[in-house]
């Protein structure tokens, strides 16, 4: 591809020329490499030209080789890991939804059917390796946490006020990370 | 021989590619993600974060997270776009003694935009080693059609801080163009279009003889997929404020779901002709029948 894009600009470079305007800037105006004097044997060179192909050929699979079984084995511990952050939505909505059941519903044999939905649903996901990871109190990180506002409370800055998602890791992967209010020291003014 | 790989420095995000095969393909970063963030942080502790991890603590610190960097390469501090651009970031930009730009930290430190693009171009090259399980030393880097040549020294300035020789600067319509295969087709003319998370350009190119000719180039940079799902959250919001009564721009926790869920739709609605936004107990913290949307 490289050689079809030198010899596009070079092509390019030679119309602006001739025109004798000047074409769309390019910084790069580096010339061909130079010329190699003849071998004394063309055979020779085509030979050890090949040579090198076929090394760089046999790197390059090798490489690929190895590249693919780590894939592989990645791939067999977290295949799940794209389906089962789907269905972390649901499990939301349920953890949404049972937090505020009306009244006049509580303790009705069909809520408790609901919760047993949730228990059944949760048991499934934590079989396959799936942890929930608390959020609430801890110093702000983003490499497990995601911020959705800084506001200013009586905790000390940088702490964790508000988790509004919760985090899960499938294994030791962190599969989503939590989306949280961090504050911002008692003195600091809202900045959302 | 070692790789090259190919590199997509966006405004919003940015992308590594390398050949295999004779095909392109994209390298994961060691997040897992295809696309990286250009985002570049410091934390407090004075720990530098790029990517995903920077984006995601921004709100948290607003002065030391910079974004859209590539908006100032090689830009003079009086031009439009740098004007324009400091009015929209939450870090500190001043003029630097040749002209140009200076971006400046919290603490004071001050940094050039080409060495900003150098951390995120560093990331994108750690990530590939890794992937590729060896050092890598060269890079192509696609700029923009209209970039003009200190944009594309200022790019190419980037590559070498962060340890690449940069063979080539392509640019981002000639490397769309080759990705589709053009080149092999003879005499045409062609448009391309490209809409990214935060600019949007198009450019018209005459291909003849594998000659990629930039004929005209025009956009809106400050257009993109950002804008779209901004407009989804704004129709949804309305929708349920007619239905329901209840308005969610006040309610952070919905309005984060709002978003994710805008963008999802607006990239099903590319592959599909419609799309439903189904987002169970949005207000359930606030009344007690929670109502659907």
């Amino acid at each position: 591809m490289d050689d079809k894009i030198r010899r596009a600009e070079e092509l390019l470079e030679q119309r602006a020329r001739e025109r004798g305007g000047n074409g769309h800037a390019n910084v790069d105006t580096d010339a061909p490499a130079a010329e190699q004097p003849p071998a004394a044997n063309p055979a020779d060179q085509r030979a050890e030209e090949l040579t090198n192909d076929l090394k760089r050929m046999a790197a390059d699979f090798a490489n690929y080789r190895k590249r693919n079984e780590a894939e592989r084995t990645e791939f067999t511990k977290f295949a799940k890991s794209d389906l089962i952050a789907k269905i972390l939505d649901v499990l939301d909505g349920f953890d949404r939804a049972l937090a505020t059941i009306p009244e006049e519903l509580k303790g009705t044999p069909w809520v408790e059917g609901m919760w047993l939905l949730e228990r059944k649903l949760r048991g499934i996901l934590e079989a396959e390796g799936l942890k929930p990871v608390d959020s609430l109190g801890l110093v702000f990180d983003p490499y497990q946490h995601e911020a959705v506002a800084h506001l200013p409370s009586d905790k000390p800055e940088g702490t964790i006020i508000a988790e509004h998602q919760k985090a899960y890791r499938l294994h030791d992967k962190l599969i989503r990370p939590a989306l949280v209010t961090v504050s911002s020291g008692s003195e600091g003014k809202e900045k959302n | 021989m070692a790789k090259v790989i190919g590199i997509d420095l966006g405004t919003t995000n940015s992308a590594v590619a390398y050949m295999e095969g004779g095909e392109p393909t994209i390298i994961a970063n060691a997040e897992g993600g295809r696309i990286t963030p250009s985002v570049v942080a410091f934390t407090k502790n004075g720990e530098r974060l790029v990517g995903q991890v920077a984006k995601r603590q921004a709100i948290t610190n607003p002065e030391n997270t910079i974004y859209s960097v590539k908006r100032l390469m090689g830009r003079r501090f009086t031009g439009p776009e740098v004007q324009r651009t400091m009015k929209m970031v939450s870090y500190k930009i001043e003029p630097a003694p040749n002209g140009g730009v200076l971006i400046v930290l919290g603490n004071g430190q001050k940094l050039t935009p080409p060495e900003v693009s150098a951390m995120i171009l560093q990331k994108l090259k750690t990530d590939a080693e890794a992937y590729l399980g060896e050092k890598v030393t060269q890079a192509v880097i696609t700029v923009p059609a209209y970039f003009d040549d200190q944009q594309r020294q200022a790019t190419k300035d980037a590559g070498q801080i962060a340890g690449l020789e940069v063979l080539r600067i392509i640019n981002e319509p000639t490397a769309a163009s080759l990705a589709y295969g053009l080149d092999k087709k003879k005499d045409e003319i062609i448009a391309v279009y490209d809409l990214g998370g935060g600019t949007f350009d198009i450019s018209v190119l005459q291909l003849g003889e594998g000659v990629f000719e930039v004929k005209a180039t025009n956009g809106d940079t400050h257009l993109g997929g950002d804008d779209f799902d901004q407009r989804v959250i704004d129709w949804l919001i309305d929708e349920f404020k007619k239905d329901q009564g209840i308005d969610l721009r006040n309610d952070r926790q919905a309005l984060q779901r709002l978003k994710e869920a805008a963008e999802k739709a607006k990239i099903e609605l590319s592959s599909t002709q419609q799309t439903e936004v189904n987002l169970p107990f949005i207000t359930a913290d606030q009344s007690t029948r929670p109502p659907h949307r």
